[in-house]
């Protein structure tokens, strides 16, 4: 009886002091001055069909990237105007027009939200922090009228992405 | 309907892809009718590139001239940079964006199609 006594003033005694001294701890990191970032990675090519009887490169498959950014006001993807063979030669019809409805941009945090803007140059802000976020490009684009579509030939459009600090 | 396949957005090798500019947003104080800039240009994409140079005015679209380099376009081998000088006319004061733009890409410098372009905002205040 008297052992008993002893281990439960004992066990007593114990979680008082346990109960007293807990405490919070942390762990501190600052970070050194970073620099500007814009860089992106899982580029995925896309492709479009020539629709003869419209006169329009429709997009089947959008292109897709991954952009990771730091201190960046805006990312805006557009293109020159022009139409590339496969030589990479412009071809001499320049597009008439390039419609980026239907791109998105999607932050890879879902806590986040990025607003998108634009059709012949499409636009993506409202940065509030530091990020990835995915890019899906999809676009409609209309050669000149006097464009006649080489048989069997691949044709490109190139994308110039600006990021703007 | 007669139907084609086109590529967009091609065609560098898978990775991380990127060039870096610094500084980034910045404003300078100047007296004389010209003054220099540095801006550093890196490479970090996994093949060798060529980058140009391009000023802007504060629309993004217009073309500014008045300005001087010895090297508008620069060839970096992969993973370096390089310091780049600006003489820029400050007669007047000046809102620009200084932008590093891909051209080529490559040990044979081929057309990059997916063109990365960082433009930095500078103000010549006088």
């Amino acid at each position: 009886m008297k052992n008993k006594l002893l281990t439960a003033a004992l066990l007593s005694v114990v979680a008082t002091a346990a109960t007293a001294t807990s405490s919070s701890v942390t762990t501190t990191s600052t970070t050194g001055t970073l620099p500007s970032l814009c860089e992106f990675s899982n580029v995925t090519n896309g492709s479009m069909d020539w629709n003869e009887t419209t006169n329009v490169f429709d997009i089947t498959t959008p292109a897709e990237f991954t952009m990771k950014v730091r201190d960046v006001t805006s990312v805006s993807v557009t293109n020159n105007g022009e139409l590339y063979d496969v030589d990479a030669n412009a071809v001499a019809d320049n597009l008439s027009g390039l419609n980026y409805s239907g791109s998105s941009a999607t932050p890879q945090d879902n806590l986040r939200s990025l607003s998108t803007t634009g059709t012949s140059t499409f636009t993506i802000n409202n940065f509030d922090a530091p990020q990835y976020f995915d890019v899906s490009v999809t676009h409609s684009t209309t050669p000149s009228s006097t464009f006649v579509a080489k048989s069997s030939t691949n044709y490109r459009v190139s994308h110039t992405i600006t990021c703007t600090f | 309907m007669h139907i084609l396949s086109a590529l967009i957005l091609a065609i560098i090798p898978l990775g991380v892809f990127a060039h870096t500019m610094n500084p980034a947003s910045q404003k300078i104080y100047v007296m004389g009718a010209s003054t220099y800039v540095k801006y550093t240009i890196e490479n970090k994409f996994n093949v060798p590139a060529v980058f140009e140079m391009e000023l802007l005015e504060k629309d993004l679209k217009t073309i500014f001239t008045k300005w001087q380099s010895d090297s508008k376009k620069i060839r970096l081998p992969k993973g370096t940079s390089r310091d780049v000088y600006l003489k820029i006319d400050t007669t007047e004061e000046r809102k620009l964006y200084v932008c590093s733009k891909l051209d080529k890409v490559g040990y044979d410098e081929s057309p990059s199609y997916t063109i990365t372009r960082i433009c930095a905002k500078l103000w010549l205040k006088r």
